[in-house]
């Protein structure tokens, strides 16, 4: 694999289930990376041993390298890359999230400060047109997207924040575990003192579910999956408590994102006509919360591993143009 | 007067062993009109080489229909009901116990214009409240103190039917007893009555300890709402979903008459309808759960152990030390 002498600044994960055409449209947009000549770009190849990157394609990076997993789960594959990656900083990507040129040089310039753990990108919706994929978005990334809230954060956005790669790896076994759900890892980090910042200069563009009957599952999967990841070393009745609580998480959320609707310069589709398909997000995800709860994760963490990946199949055909168009300019 | 070569009733057990079925056998041999029952037994290959011919003996006909599994239960109660030669067919279970006069009763009320006949049911373990709850939601509305009436509902198991009833629904009736509504859906709409006759008294054994008590109400749940995911659309079952949370409170609604028959009987053990609250919740999250992300490939054989084993989860566990 091509390599560069010297360390690597920051190392990009990118895992996918499928072939290297899958993940080409976000690999184009790490190239143009302001810094691209010093990220690794670690592939977790989750399904296919004979992935094989394109050279022309993976050209100008610093180092490229290959991890084969076999089929697991997400956080196991992500876990796999943090283990292969060299650069003191590890970074998340996904085949349905394009990184600006200068995000990067800015997720990196801002672990100058002591204390980080973790810094995050803010997003906007890559594919605005539907009211599905703006609940996606409200509902994933809503603490996100301001731009105004940049410093110290309670939680990073998951699959796509970056970390120092010893904390991560201080994590033992329960790496892949946590990193199935990021939140609760980041609930944890906090709680241990460890900073973690927003960088407002640091943009992604993101690429949410746009049909309805994929992406309602997967709000209840989601929230199954962090349930049970929130709940791993608490007692039965705690984790009762939290499962009888869980029909005031629809209503708790939805306060919430109605404040980050409002609080945004961008132009956002007003609350009111997200609602009804918002409020059933909501409640699929309380649902799924209130059964991770009482019940585990079940087998959701595999269902949302097959959701995850090859996006452009879950949107609506007008969306599946901004592959195509990043093809076009690369 | 009746054929007395053609059994009048046909029982249809779907078991994995003989074992699992004797109490039932044992129950059926003291029916007074033993002589004019068809026991068809259903299972895989080995089950017939395992038949009890003392404990056979005396009824009008013992048939073994072999089927490849009997795991979906649904198409193998089928299986049997197509094997039947009795006009009439009872789909029972291994884990219900017939009173004496259960079958005489059963194929009197037929004598009436109805297509089916719903028993009485009671309770075969009142042991506690959890057990009492499952009784009330699953079969309540037939308990045996409660007057004779039509039903609105056909019960896809533990219900007899006309054979002709049955086979008229052609290669629906494999799904028609799955757990679920499916059967009583399509007699409605072929317009057939179902009937309640008390005086057929059955005794049902249910779940008694928590975990299991806990799993079998949220299958029942996934399963009933899994079936209905299949053949709604997406509006539909998003209006169950949102609608979901009062399935517990309508439960109790709905059977606040039967509560007020039993307690004046002084059936029902303190906690009963917290019981019957808790395991409306447990079931109406099943549902919505099956309503969000359709039919689960799991819940059925899950819940094929405890409708087969039920023995098992029907005494509460004694207590430690």
């Amino acid at each position: 694999m091509s390599e560069t002498p010297g360390s690597p600044a920051i190392s990009v994960v990118l895992p996918t289930t499928s072939d290297f055409a899958s993940i080409a449209t976000t690999v184009r947009y790490l190239r143009r990376q302001t810094i691209a000549r010093r990220i690794e770009l670690v592939i977790v190849a989750m399904a296919r041993p004979d992935l094989v990157p394109d050279a022309s394609a993976c050209e100008g990076f610093h180092a490229v390298q290959v991890v084969h997993t076999g089929r697991r789960s997400h956080g196991h594959a992500c876990a796999a890359g943090v283990r292969a990656a060299r650069a003191d900083v590890v970074v998340f990507a996904e085949d349905h999230c394009f990184p600006e040129p200068a995000w990067a040089e800015a997720l990196l310039s801002a672990y100058v400060s002591p204390g980080i753990a973790a810094v995050g990108p803010v997003f906007r919706n890559a594919n605005p047109a539907t009211t599905v994929s703006w609940c996606d978005f409200v509902i994933g990334y809503g603490p996100w997207i301001d731009p105004d809230a940049a410093g110290d954060q309670p939680f990073l956005a998951g699959h796509n924040s970056s970390y120092r790669r010893d904390v991560l790896l201080a994590l033992g076994d329960g790496l892949a575990g946590s990193l199935e759900s990021e939140t609760v890892l980041h609930l944890a980090l906090r709680s241990e003192g460890r900073r973690l910042v927003l960088e407002p200069r640091a943009r992604a563009a993101h690429t949410n579910f746009g049909r309805f009957a994929v992406w309602l599952p997967v709000q209840y999967h989601c929230g199954r999956v962090f349930a049970s990841e929130r709940a791993r070393r608490w007692g039965r009745p705690r984790r009762l408590f939290y499962a009888a609580a869980s029909p005031l998480i629809p209503c708790v959320r939805l306060l919430r994102a109605a404040r980050q609707l409002r609080g945004s310069p961008e132009q956002r589709p007003s609350l009111l006509r997200l609602l009804p398909v918002l409020m059933l997000g909501l409640v699929a995800d309380g649902l799924g919360q209130m059964i991770g709860y009482a019940a585990g994760g079940g087998g959701s963490a595999g269902h949302l591993t097959a959701y995850e990946f090859r996006r452009v199949d879950f949107v609506p055909e007008s969306d599946r143009r901004l592959w195509q168009e990043a093809g076009a300019r690369g | 007067m009746a054929d007395p070569r053609v059994p009048s009733l046909g029982i249809v057990l779907a078991t994995d062993r003989y074992d699992t079925i004797r109490p039932v056998i044992h129950r059926l041999r003291r029916q007074t009109i033993r002589d004019r029952l068809e026991i068809v037994l259903v299972g895989e290959a080995p089950l017939a080489g395992e038949l009890d011919a003392a404990e056979l003996d005396g009824f009008a006909r013992v048939h073994v229909e072999v089927v490849g599994s009997i795991d979906p239960i649904g198409p193998a109660r089928a299986a049997g009901v197509r094997a039947v030669r009795a006009p009439l067919v009872f789909i029972g279970e291994t884990h219900t116990y017939a009173d004496p006069q259960w079958a005489e009763n059963l194929v009197k009320a037929h004598e009436g214009p109805w297509a089916g006949v719903v028993p009485g049911f009671g309770n075969a373990n009142p042991v506690n409240a959890l057990s009492w709850s499952l009784l009330l939601l699953d079969y309540g509305q037939w308990l045996h103190l409660m007057p004779s009436r039509e039903s609105d509902i056909a019960p896809t198991h533990n219900g007899a039917f006309r054979r002709q009833v049955l086979l008229d629904l052609g290669a629906d009736l494999d799904h028609a007893l799955h757990q679920g509504d499916r059967l009583t859906v399509l007699l409605r709409s072929a317009k057939r009555r179902m009937y309640f006759e008390p005086a057929a008294r059955i005794d049902h054994l249910n779940v008694a300890r928590w975990k299991p008590w806990l799993r079998e109400r949220y299958l029942s749940g996934r399963l009933l709402g899994g079936r209905r995911a299949e053949r709604w659309s997406w509006p539909r079952r998003l209006v169950y979903l949102l609608g979901s949370p009062l399935i517990p409170v309508l439960l109790v609604m709905r059977l606040r008459p039967v509560l007020a028959v039993a307690r004046r009987a002084g059936l029902l053990p303190r906690g009963t309808l917290a019981a019957l609250f808790t395991a409306g919740v447990v079931s109406a999250v099943g549902e919505m759960v099956s309503y969000l992300l359709g039919p689960s490939a799991d819940a059925e054989p899950r819940m094929t152990e405890y409708e087969l084993h039920k023995v098992r989860y029907a005494a509460p566990r004694p207590a430690r030390g």
